[in-house]
């Protein structure tokens, strides 16, 4: 890395440990990751299933804790650096999280499980009109009333991505996020991502499939607990 | 904001949320209904208590005490007494038509003095108005008599070809209709029985000068002294489903003998005199004991039967040489206080007065043996174990409530077990741990006010309808929970306290939240990261 980069740096990962304890063996997922994400980059993480990488994800977005080493976002250490509380009130106005499972909230429709990150934490205006144009904008607009079980997967994945943008996130994690849909579904959410990214999002992007990855700036890989250059 | 939106949300689903709701309405309505019955009772109590009794009595025993005029004379030239009324008091056996024996407690007394210290004046039955009220009722009975013609037409129509079991439930009908046709008739025939009795004159007169109106022609009520009996003491007063009372045989006129055992000043029981009475009013008071039991006659008429009136002494071994003369004697004195003096401070005025009274007339008893007692003293027994029961109550379902804080408990564990997603997906989202723990309270919050709310609306039903519950309750499946006989009072008291109420609700409000507060500790624990791994 180079101070002289144009690009400040978003993201830094430093010596990622996280061990879990099966029974009475221990299962070492990330054995000293580093990796730094610049502003406005697409990153795609591929790697085997069971390699890590969600795991990985929930500790770039400040969701779990690690064992050892520094998770950094602007400098400031989410770990070490922030309380519980704090590190919620980061995750809800910084982090936008798209899950492997879409998890949305059954009880609430469209535009409430879109606008449900805006309502946690402070109060925003026109929130709702917001909510609206965003999914205006992801093609949902005639199903706002609509619960998730009436939905197609695409058209849920669709809603927990709106639900990570309404706060304008610096930061979208994305796990899998065509990983349950179908080839052609899966292609217009990456295209999605390509536009978000042409405006400036930066995203980090967990997958497996390779051809997924092409479409990110630039590809890593999670192998025995570290991350290599694909 | 997004507590509220995810509260009503878990509220409209399925149907554990209405579980909750339902045990919190029924505590709600339980404690209500219990504190607002026997909180009804014992201000029934002590309502009856002060307009029944007078505010303070005193008495000696059966022999009664002399010099009672000039002591009501000093009691009613003290500033906190308004008025004061000798009474005498004794048990007797009322004779009525047949022959037929009622024990009943005879009240020696002037009917207008006693009016000033008891509400007399508005326990009597027979005035112009009641007696326009039953004529009038009876009026639109008689004019629903065809349709019960009909009704019975109808009935034995349906009788033919009917199945045995049919046959069986039509006849009880048939019978039913029979009995209001029956009523209807007999009531009508006494209530103009009354009327002529009464001859245009005011009944409610009658009952306050001890008169008996001007006779009608055929008349053959006896000249007679008059009393006034307690509605219940006539069998044949009877209160019909809807607690109106159907008069069934009328004694008013009738010469009927009652028999009193009268006691000397030394206290030997002297050989009973019969004298026959007639009546001419009746009372109610709404305390079965008395209406029940209670006759009033004249004071001198029963003083002279109970040989309680002045006498000549004679001398014992010669009795023609009389040596003067005995006093009258009273059994009590009944006395009001004026506004503003309470029971107990007149009861100690006058036991003060009564010390100064008895060192004057040194052949009066003194005070221990004069008693002296507020009507509170007289019931202490009574209203503390009303009192006594309505917190031994309150105490049980209190802890029926416990149980359902528990239930609360069990009903919220089964939903955080069921939301753990949901709880790990706001979690990730930036929700904080208060926050998530906060949803299940807002939302215990929001069905215990729910539930409160059901409850106290139920409960002021049953509570406001509580009498025409019970008669129902009784007509459809011959349950009777209020007996009259041992409640002293023929209807169910009732009285919803808005205070007592309140403490309720908030009591339940907050119950609910503290059956959600382990359930509330356990969303804000869920581990985000464990409950995201699985679709
Ligand atoms: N809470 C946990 N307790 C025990 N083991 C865990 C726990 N969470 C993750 N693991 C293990 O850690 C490893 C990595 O899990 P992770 O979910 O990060 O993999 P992944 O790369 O995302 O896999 P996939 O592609 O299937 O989603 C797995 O072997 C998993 O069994
Ligand atoms: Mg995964």
């Amino acid at each position: 890395m180079n101070d002289t980069s144009v690009q400040s740096v978003s993201v830094s990962v430093e010596n990622l440990h996280k061990q879990y304890r099966m029974g009475s063996e221990d299962v070492r997922v990330l054995r000293g990751v580093d990796l730094s994400v610049h502003q406005g980059e697409w990153l795609a993480i591929l790697g085997a299933s069971g390699s890590g990488k969600s795991t990985l994800l929930h500790l770039i977005g400040g969701l779990d804790t690690p064992d050892t080493g520094t998770v950094h976002f602007n400098d400031r250490d989410i770990y070490a650096g922030l309380s519980t509380a704090k590190r919620d009130r980061f995750r809800n106005q910084h982090v936008g999280f798209v899950f492997q499972f879409y998890h949305l909230l059954p009880e609430l429709n469209v535009l409430e499980n879109t606008m449900i990150t805006g309502m946690i934490g402070p109060r925003r205006r026109e929130l709702r009109d917001k909510a609206g144009a965003l999914l205006e904008r992801l093609g949902l607009s005639d199903r706002l009333r609509h619960k998730p079980k009436e939905l197609s997967g695409g058209e849920r994945q669709r809603v927990a991505i709106a639900r990570a943008l309404i706060n304008e996130p610096d930061l979208l994690l994305a796990d899998e996020p065509t990983g349950n849909l179908d080839r052609a579904t899966g292609l217009t959410i990456l295209d999605l991502f390509a536009e978000l990214h042409a405006g400036g999002q930066t995203i980090v992007m967990v997958t497996h499939d390779e051809s997924i990855a092409e479409r990110a700036d630039r590809s890593l890989t999670l192998e025995n607990g570290v991350l290599a250059p694909h | 904001m997004y507590k509220v939106l995810l509260t009503f949300r878990y509220l409209r689903r399925k149907i554990i949320p209405y579980l909750a709701i339902i045990a919190v309405t029924l505590c709600v309505a339980m404690l209500v209904i219990v504190i607002s019955i026997m909180g009804g009772f014992h201000s029934l109590l002590m309502g009856a208590g002060t307009q029944l009794m007078g505010d303070v009595k005193m008495e000696t025993g059966p022999e009664g005490f002399v010099y009672y005029e000039q002591l009501i004379d000093a009691i009613e030239a003290m500033p906190e007494a308004k008025a004061a009324v000798a009474t005498i008091e004794t048990f007797g056996m009322l004779q009525t038509r047949g022959n037929r024996n009622i024990v009943v407690q005879v009240v020696g007394v002037d009917p207008q003095k006693l009016a000033r210290v008891t509400s007399y004046g508005e326990s009597i039955y027979w005035t112009r108005e009641s007696l326009e009220k039953h004529l009038a009722e009876s009026d639109a009975a008689m004019d629903g008599f065809d349709q019960l013609v009909e009704q019975e037409r109808a009935l034995y129509e349906k009788l033919d070809g009917a199945s045995d079991s049919a046959r069986a439930r039509i006849g009880k009908k048939i019978e039913d209709v029979q009995d209001r046709m029956r009523d209807i008739r007999i009531g009508r025939m006494n209530l103009e029985i009354i009327k002529r009795y009464y001859n245009g004159t005011d009944p409610a007169s009658h009952a306050m000068n001890f008169t008996a109106p001007p006779k009608h022609e055929g008349d053959r009520s006896a000249d007679v002294p008059p009393m006034v009996v307690g509605l219940e003491v006539n069998p044949y007063n009877r209160r019909n489903d809807e607690g109106k009372y159907v008069i069934w045989d009328p004694w008013m006129g009738e010469p009927m003998s009652l028999t009193v055992l009268p006691i000397t000043e030394r206290g030997a029981v002297v050989d009973p005199k019969p004298r026959v009475f007639a009546a001419v009013n009746e009372f109610h008071t709404g305390w079965y004991e008395m209406d029940s039991k209670r006759v009033y006659v004249p004071f001198d008429v029963l003083q002279e039967m109970l040989l309680m009136g002045e006498a000549e002494l004679v001398d014992p071994n010669d009795p023609t040489v009389v040596i003067g003369t005995a006093p009258a004697r009273a059994y009590g004195i009944i006395v009001r206080a004026v506004d503003g003096v309470s029971a107990e401070e007149l009861r100690d005025a006058i036991a003060k007065r009564y010390a100064a009274f008895h060192a004057a007339h040194p052949d009066l008893p003194p005070e221990p043996f004069m008693s002296i007692y507020t009507w509170r003293q007289k019931l202490r027994n009574l209203l503390d174990t009303v009192e006594n029961e309505k917190n031994l109550m309150t105490f049980l379902f209190s802890i029926v409530s416990v149980v359902s804080i528990l239930l609360i408990l069990a009903i919220f564990y089964m939903i955080v077990l069921e939301k753990t997603r949901d709880i790990g997906i706001l979690r990730a989202l930036g929700a904080s741990r208060m926050g998530v723990a906060s949803i299940f309270l807002v939302y215990a919050g929001v069905i215990g006010a729910i539930g409160t709310a059901l409850g106290t609306v139920i409960a002021y039903f049953i509570v406001t309808y509580i009498n025409e519950l019970h008669a129902w309750l009784g007509r459809a499946f011959g349950i009777v929970i209020w007996d009259r006989r041992v409640y002293f009072f023929e209807n169910i008291p009732s009285r919803l306290d808005p205070t007592e109420v309140g403490v309720i609700a908030v009591a339940a409000v907050v119950a609910a939240v503290c059956g959600a507060i382990l359930p509330a500790m356990m969303a804000a624990r869920v581990d985000p990261v464990e409950s995201l791994r699985y679709e």
